[in-house]
């Protein structure tokens, strides 16, 4: 309810996105950014570009799962030490 | 694909140079129009949503302070003339930024970005990330530091004075939304750090054939 309300006061580009409340939707934004990192890697690794955008794909998939396996691990750790 | 087909000779250093200027501008001059595009976009769409995700205040750049006005150096003379204490002054108006002394033993230096620039820079070292996007991070840049500005108001110095903290006309991000944004913004120009490398070095190759 208090996000809803914060969402109506965001203004793009002006002010920031209100993700310091409790939202669900924040871990999403690793998407865009491994999309936006795999597809520039791959378009100067590739020599031709249809071939980039393919293995940009796999790419992407491959950053984020990644970076959820080393969510997890590092979630893991800190609460066997905590 | 044209991608492959044109073979213009560039010099590489003319390359490097547009590749800042506009994302994807050097494999467009190698006549790579389908990655100048992808590059282009990819890089310019991360730039913005670092700015839709951060605020425009994200825009942080070295030697300016919270309130939009330049950080001044200001130097404070004791009464027996040997010592000297600098002090950052991060001004809240024009006025202040123009004469930023609070008594007559202060000592203006100048701005901080001008007589310390590396310091400025290593305060917000994310600067060089989210610059190598280009001109499109200085022109962000400056409207982020005219939107910092307190709204004009008649009293604005007196209420300075008086005691009432000085309102940044949009407040800075904080938090997820700041890191997150910075994150998109700083990685934006590093990937243009890469298309301007890959750029150059491909001119360079065609250059020697």
């Amino acid at each position: 309810m208090i996000a809803g309300f914060s969402l109506l006061a965001y203004t793009l580009f002006i002010d920031p996105l209100p993700i310091w409340r409790e939202s669900w939707y924040w871990p999403l934004l690793i998407i865009p950014l491994s999309a936006g990192v795999a597809l520039v890697y791959k378009s100067i690794r590739c020599r031709d570009m249809p071939t980039a955008f393919r293995e940009s794909i796999g790419l992407a998939i491959t950053i984020i799962v990644g970076m959820v396996l080393a969510a997890g691990a590092l979630a893991g750790v800190a609460k066997f030490m905590h | 694909m044209p991608d492959q087909k044109s073979g213009r000779a560039v010099s590489p250093f003319l390359v490097g140079i547009c590749a800042w200027l506009i994302p994807g501008w050097g494999y467009w001059l190698l006549g790579q129009r389908v990655r100048a595009i992808t590059v282009c976009v990819t890089i310019v769409v991360l730039f913005l949503m670092g700015i839709a995700i951060g605020g425009i205040r994200v825009m942080d750049p070295p030697g300016w302070g919270e309130y939009g006005y330049m950080v001044q150096l200001v130097t404070h003379e004791y009464d027996d003339g040997q010592r000297l204490v600098e002090r950052r002054v991060d001004p809240t108006s024009a006025d202040e930024q123009a004469n930023p002394a609070a008594d007559n033993d202060d000592r203006v230096q100048g701005p901080a970005v001008i007589e310390q620039p590396l310091a400025e820079l290593a305060e917000r070292p994310w600067f060089a990330g989210q610059v190598l996007c280009g001109p499109i991070t200085l022109i962000a840049s400056d409207i982020s530091i005219h939107a910092a500005r307190p709204p004009a108001t008649p009293d604005s110095s007196a209420s300075a004075i008086g005691g009432q903290p000085v309102q940044e006309g949009v407040e800075s991000s904080h938090s997820r939304s700041w890191e997150i944004g910075t994150l998109y913004t700083a990685v934006a120009g590093m990937l243009n750090l890469l298309t301007i490398i890959d750029a150059g070095f491909r001119a360079s190759e065609r250059k020697s054939q």
